[in-house]
């Protein structure tokens, strides 16, 4: 009998309800140690709430998510311990310097050797010069740098991105895409939600696409070019959207047939 | 409690003690920070008067812990899940501490608060207490527990649905009327439920429920409240007793903690909720928008106005127009303020009026002076008026980037924007003097004062605050914090005051240097001259305003 792979992320039969809205309905998938997952759809398929769930911050309404076998839910602490998450919107704590935040992040999460490695990342992310700036003198781009160093000084199992890459400059993405590749190769996980179809397509190894809370597609781009009637190197772009057209339009009378 | 929050803790708190001392470099905070210091000061120096005295009286003390826990406990339950800053959802939630440590996180500042509360209380009362180190000790102790009882209704009343969070809101708030009303009838014998409500015929309707007369006057009970109550100093108490005082506060703080810790409920999802709905009521106040969101999402899309009188410039007039439309709740605060002011001076005019009519016989000038009294009052009305009447460049503040697109000229734009407040002003002012005539008509020569007047005023007030509103929109537009000081909006409501300085010494000399009956005209006139001056100043001041300020990168 084959030995199952490991997995970071177990998101099984996931629903979560507003009231009497479903934001979600009926999710499972799952995230392997190394693998960069894009989360795509279009706005309020469900991807910010699927993420925030997967963080703890959202309580499911049904099914479960297990973090690297921890249970989100039941043992919210160790589950947290293994993750790192970065939201669309940067909010530091604007009387902190750029250090505090990292002496924060070091802290919480035990951090051995804390400074060495955060002297790296900061050379890494280009933010050595910024050290000792307060965050609200921070530009944005600036901000989802210092949300990726607090990020990646925890060495998480995981990293769970919403939108990554918005408000840096060229140089900037090129530098974060490396990086997300390169801790990839490490053996970090990686579940990025984002609408540039391009990035997710240059650096997804699989795409979770989501409408309307349901899921209609996860696997690779080969995988998921199998679901709609496409020549061999369409883009990303065209499989989203032949894909989610397909779900959301009414069946052709003459194929009905 | 987590090393890393107790960091975090310290370090916020000393960024944000720096931050306050560095920011009394600005001459408004300067000035109300020292406005504070002298309030504490004149407090403090006067600390041994009797009024100090009556504020810690039994009475008192009980009074003030009922308002503490029943407001600790209320302003908790409203919220509906704990507040916490922005970064806290993105550092704290989805960081590894248990729910009960980010509680406690929660509840630094506010021991923090309790701390400071209690030094002062024991500055300002000591000289009056019998034991006042313990006294303070006590009520610091029951701060801290009705916190915690705020938290945990917080906790609680984001788990429940919003049915029963509005039908428990009500609940409270009777449990509330009563028990102010018993305390008022024991504690200072005033009555708040009218006499009628005791009739025999008013308890039929609450048969077999039991009176606050029979509440208020039950033996068992009064005795223990004249108890509570017993004026005076604290009477000479043994060691144990005050040690039992102390040891039933601590116990309240440490049961309403345990208690807290105890709640079962998840914080997170409430208090993102909550979080983002302050984040987003922060944001609104200090881009100078009106705090309250239409309940509505949809409305019927107003149809193109086909007269040129919208065209250009007012197209911004006819927005403004729309939005007032849409704005119920202001224009029904505006309406109802306006009833009870002019309903005051109607009924002044009327009483007026009955007395002469009864036989008091006041002659006419003093008659006609009494009446221009009053309308001095109603003109007055434009300076509460204008405040609810947003259709201006408060609203209009954070659209600045965009109005300096539009071809229109800046006079015209600032004129624009003033056009419907000022409107709606005389509008209300109009039902005031409808209002006022229904008991005599004002003669020919004061209605076209009125006429007159009343515009130059209405147009002075609504210039001289929207200044204020430019000049805040023009420092968020260059990424400055946009929220005034209090020290700011007083010294706007002074200065439109003053506003009216030059116009009103024109118009006393010329009627002191003139004589007959051309005096009063003339000096009406020589004011109106002046008045009108001043307005049109003030729109250029405005027009220049609109056409100067920087624009930041951030609002681009």
């Amino acid at each position: 009998m084959p030995h199952p792979q490991p997995r970071v992320i177990e998101v099984e039969h996931f629903g979560k309800n507003y009231g009497h809205f479903a934001a979600v309905h009926d999710l499972s998938f799952a995230v392997q140690p190394g693998e960069i997952v894009g989360l795509v759809g279009a706005n309020g398929a469900g991807k910010t709430t699927t993420l925030r769930a997967i963080t703890g911050i959202l309580r499911p309404t049904a099914g479960s998510i297990r973090v690297s076998g921890h249970d989100i839910e039941k043992d919210p602490v160790a589950g947290k311990r293994q993750f790192a998450y970065i939201p669309d919107t940067v909010h530091p704590y604007d009387l902190l310097t750029v250090t505090e935040h990292l002496h924060f992040i070091a802290l919480a999460y035990r951090v051995e050797n804390a400074e060495r490695q955060y002297t790296a990342l900061l050379e890494e992310l280009e933010l050595s010069d910024k050290k000792d700036e307060i965050a609200s003198s921070l530009s944005r781009g600036m901000l989802q740098k210092l949300s990726l160093a607090c990020a990646f000084l925890r060495a998480p199992r995981v990293v769970i991105l919403d939108e990554p890459l918005t408000g840096l400059d060229p140089r900037g993405i090129r530098n974060i895409k490396q990086s997300i590749r390169r801790r990839a190769t490490a053996g970090t996980a990686f579940l990025l939600s984002s609408h540039l179809l391009l990035l997710v397509e240059a650096l997804c190894d699989r795409v979770l696409i989501l409408q309307r809370g349901r899921k209609i597609a996860f696997g690779s781009l080969e995988e998921i070019r199998q679901l709609a009637p496409l020549h061999t190197d369409a883009s990303l772009e065209d499989v989203f959207f032949a894909v989610t057209e397909k779900t959301a339009d009414p069946v052709e009378p003459s194929n009905r047939s | 409690m987590n090393r890393a929050l107790l960091y975090l803790w310290f370090v916020l708190l000393k960024r944000r003690g720096l931050h306050g001392i560095r920011g009394l470099r600005r001459p408004t905070s300067l000035i109300g920070f020292a406005a504070w210091v002298f309030f504490l000061c004149v407090l403090f120096h006067y600390r041994d008067e009797a009024v100090f005295a009556q504020l810690v009286r039994r009475e008192s003390l009980i009074g003030g812990a009922m308002i503490m826990l029943g407001g600790s406990l209320f302003m908790g339950f409203l919220q509906r899940g704990l507040v916490f800053e922005p970064p806290d959802v993105e550092f704290l939630f989805t960081s590894p501490f248990t729910q009960r440590q980010i509680v406690v996180y929660r509840l630094l500042p506010n021991y923090l608060y309790a701390l400071v509360q209690g030094l002062v209380f024991l500055a300002l009362f000591a000289s009056h207490l019998k034991h006042p180190l313990l006294t303070a000790v006590c009520m610091m102790l029951f701060q801290v527990a009705c916190f915690h009882l705020a938290t945990g209704a917080a906790i609680f009343g984001g788990t429940i649905s919003e049915q029963a969070h509005v039908r428990v809101r009500w609940m409270m708030l009777g449990v509330y009327f009563v028990m102010a009303a018993l305390y008022l009838r024991v504690a200072w014998d005033l009555k708040v439920v009218p006499s009628f409500m005791s009739s025999p015929l008013t308890q039929l309707f609450f048969y077999p429920a039991a009176t606050l007369s029979d509440i208020g006057t039950e033996p068992v009970l009064r005795e223990w409240m004249l108890r509570r109550t017993n004026t005076g100093a604290f009477p000479a108490r043994a060691l144990w007793e005050s040690a039992s005082y102390l040891g039933v506060f601590a116990g309240s703080a440490v049961a309403s903690f345990w208690l807290l810790l105890k709640l079962r409920a998840n914080i997170f999802e409430t208090s993102l909720a909550t979080t983002t709905r302050k984040a987003e009521r922060r944001v609104r106040l200090q881009q100078g928008r009106s705090l309250a969101v239409a309940n509505e999402s949809r409305f019927r899309s107003a149809r193109l106005p086909k007269g040129s009188l919208f065209h250009g410039v007012g197209a911004i007039v006819w927005k403004h127009l729309i939005v007032a439309s849409r704005s119920k709740r202001e224009l029904v605060l505006a309406g109802a303020f306006t009833l009870i002011y002019t309903g005051f001076l109607a009924a002044l005019r009327g009483l007026l009026h009955h007395l002469m009519s009864a036989g008091g016989e006041l002659p006419a000038p003093q008659v006609a002076d009494f009446d221009r009294g009053l309308l001095a009052m109603l003109c007055f009305l434009a300076f509460f008026m204008q405040r609810t009447f947003p259709f201006d460049f408060r609203r209009d503040g954070h659209h600045l980037v965009g109005f300096r697109t539009l071809p229109i000229s800046p006079f015209a734009l600032a004129l624009a924007e003033i056009t419907v407040p000022t409107a709606f002003c005389l509008a209300f002012q109009a039902f005031g003097v409808l209002a006022l005539m229904i008991f005599g008509g004002f003669d020919g020569r004061v209605l076209l004062y009125l006429l007159f007047g009343f515009p130059a005023v209405a147009l002075a007030l609504n210039g001289v605050w929207n200044l204020h509103y430019l000049l805040a929109a023009t420092k968020r537009a260059g990424g400055k914090p946009g929220s005034a000081s209090p020290v700011e909006v007083l010294m706007v409501a002074v200065l439109s005051f003053l506003i009216f300085y030059p116009a009103g010494w024109v118009g006393l000399q010329i009627g002191r240097y003139t004589f007959g009956s051309y005096s009063e005209p003339l000096a009406f006139g020589g004011w109106l001259l002046i008045q009108y001056s001043v307005d049109f100043l003030l729109v250029l001041m405005l027009a220049k305003l609109v056409q100067r300020f920087e624009v930041s990168r951030d609002s681009q």
